[in-house]
């Protein structure tokens, strides 16, 4: 199955790389909006940060988009009927979904490096009182670990990509329907930040989560468990029909 | 190798698709299924290809119930709308593509069933560059690539020339001689005669006649 997810992943290149596109265009123009007044001196960290902060409502629904247009060929009756089971088709489509988020994981991390350097040669000013960490919480950030940030960075996009995908995909695999799951996610990815918990913010690589240290729960035991949910939830699924409108 | 189609009846959203469906196909011989559109040819096939479920009824292949004790017949190749195959690549890549979703089949088979339905398997053109005949016929060499124990094509010959059309048939030939169940559909009455052995005429979602051809 391994084989078979990267080859039609990578045959399929101009969707990868649309995404990747769109992905750049998003981190570019997130960068430009955080720091439209250039009242503090900015670094390639402060990137990480920026996207961070508002990909809910921007890269994760690009991916969610991908994967749609990813997964939807597969189910067309010549790749259907080749397959062992229905679970098959289901655990196909979860991982193909999280390999395709993997890549445009790793890609959100070197997009967002490259715009980052394109702004500013210094990686992380967050111990002076000029920089917009100061500027955001008041207080500057010592012996900050780079690779711990950016490792976090790149699994909360990875879990937050596929969740994003996931959820389309199990209500076409429910209900025949990509557009009840597309509109749910944009509608959480869009307001999420208004639920009184404010799950995004606790989620996002911020200058004050950076400051109070990872919470694991959040960052990745919880959508671990989302996802986890959302595979047993498919797996319940033992009848359907591969049909695309009522005719004989 | 039996299918048995027992009183299948399949409704959608209050629509009778197929209306108390009792047939069964045998091993060695090729099924034409006749009737207009909208009658319920494709949807038959697709409840054999195991591709939607019964309201009421079963398909049984040799003992072992669709949607039950299997999801999918365990051998079968489908032409039903148009294959899934991907415009940037050559058909001989589209083909092994599909080829490694079970891993039965090498590249020479893949070759040998691309000469067989006259195509060249060195040939560099991508998928979207192909005629409408040759991409039929790289949908037919789909269906056949793996020796499957069903095959089921939906319009096969469509768009396809006359040096083709003797080659399908060739195809097919050779799939009943090893035991396959073919089981096809096609709008020109006299070609469908000529595939098969038994004719199945479908009326309504309902088999109005079956049994042997003229011919």
């Amino acid at each position: 199955m391994g084989k078979r997810i990267c080859k039609e992943l990578f045959a399929e290149k101009q969707i990868l790389f649309s995404a990747m596109i769109l992905m750049l265009i998003v981190q570019y123009a997130l960068n430009i909006l955080q720091k439209s007044a250039h009242l503090y001196e900015d670094c390639i960290m402060d990137s990480f940060v920026w996207v961070s902060d508002s990909m809910q409502g921007t890269s994760y629904l690009i991916v969610m988009a991908a994967a749609i247009i990813e997964i939807k060929d597969s189910y067309k009756p010549d790749r259907i009927s080749r397959s062992k089971s229905l679970n098959y088709i289901w655990i196909y489509h979860v991982l193909k979904s999280g390999v395709l988020s993997f890549v445009l994981a790793m890609f959100n991390v070197i997009g967002t490096y490259l715009v980052g350097r394109s702004a500013s040669d210094k990686l992380c000013i967050w111990d002076s009182t000029n920089s917009y960490c100061y500027f955001v919480i008041g207080k500057t950030l010592e012996n900050v670990n780079y690779g711990f940030v950016i490792f976090t960075f790149f699994l909360s996009s990875l879990l937050g990509f596929w969740i994003s995908a996931l959820i389309p995909l199990l209500t076409a695999w429910y209900c025949n329907s990509y557009l009840i799951g597309a509109v749910l996610c944009a509608l959480i990815n869009f307001f999420g930040e208004f639920a009184y918990v404010k799950y995004d913010t606790l989620r996002d690589v911020s200058y004050s989560n950076i400051y109070k240290g990872v919470d694991l729960r959040y960052q990745f035991i919880y959508p671990f468990l989302i996802i986890l949910l959302f595979f047993v939830i498919g797996c319940f699924k033992n009848k359907r029909d591969f049909i695309t409108k009522i005719s004989r | 190798m039996k299918i048995e189609v027992k009183d299948y009846t399949k409704i959608i959203k209050g629509i009778t698709i197929l209306d108390n469906i009792n047939i069964t196909f045998e091993s060695g011989k090729c099924y034409g299924l006749k009737g207009k559109n909208g009658s319920g040819k494709t949807m038959l096939m697709r409840a054999v290809s195991g591709l939607i479920t019964a309201t009421k009824g079963a398909v049984i292949i040799d003992g072992e119930t669709l949607g039950k004790e299997i999801s999918f017949p365990r051998s079968i190749g489908v032409l039903i709308e148009n294959p899934a195959f991907i415009a940037n690549y050559t058909g001989y890549k589209n083909l092994e593509l599909l080829a490694c979703i079970q891993n039965r089949i090498g590249k020479e088979e893949i070759r040998k069933t691309m000469e067989d339905v006259g195509l060249e398997p060195d040939d560099k053109r991508k998928y979207r560059k192909y005629s409408l005949g040759m991409k039929q016929k790289l949908g037919i060499a789909s269906a056949f690539m793996e020796k499957p124990d069903i095959i089921i094509l939906d319009e096969p010959i469509n768009a396809i020339d006359e040096a083709g059309v003797i080659k399908v048939k060739k195809m097919i030939q050779e799939a009943k001689n090893r035991g396959a169940i073919i089981i096809t559909a096609c709008h020109d009455a006299e070609e469908l005669q000529e595939l098969s052995d038994e004719i199945i005429q479908i009326a309504e979602g309902r088999i109005v006649k079956d049994g042997k051809t003229d011919l």
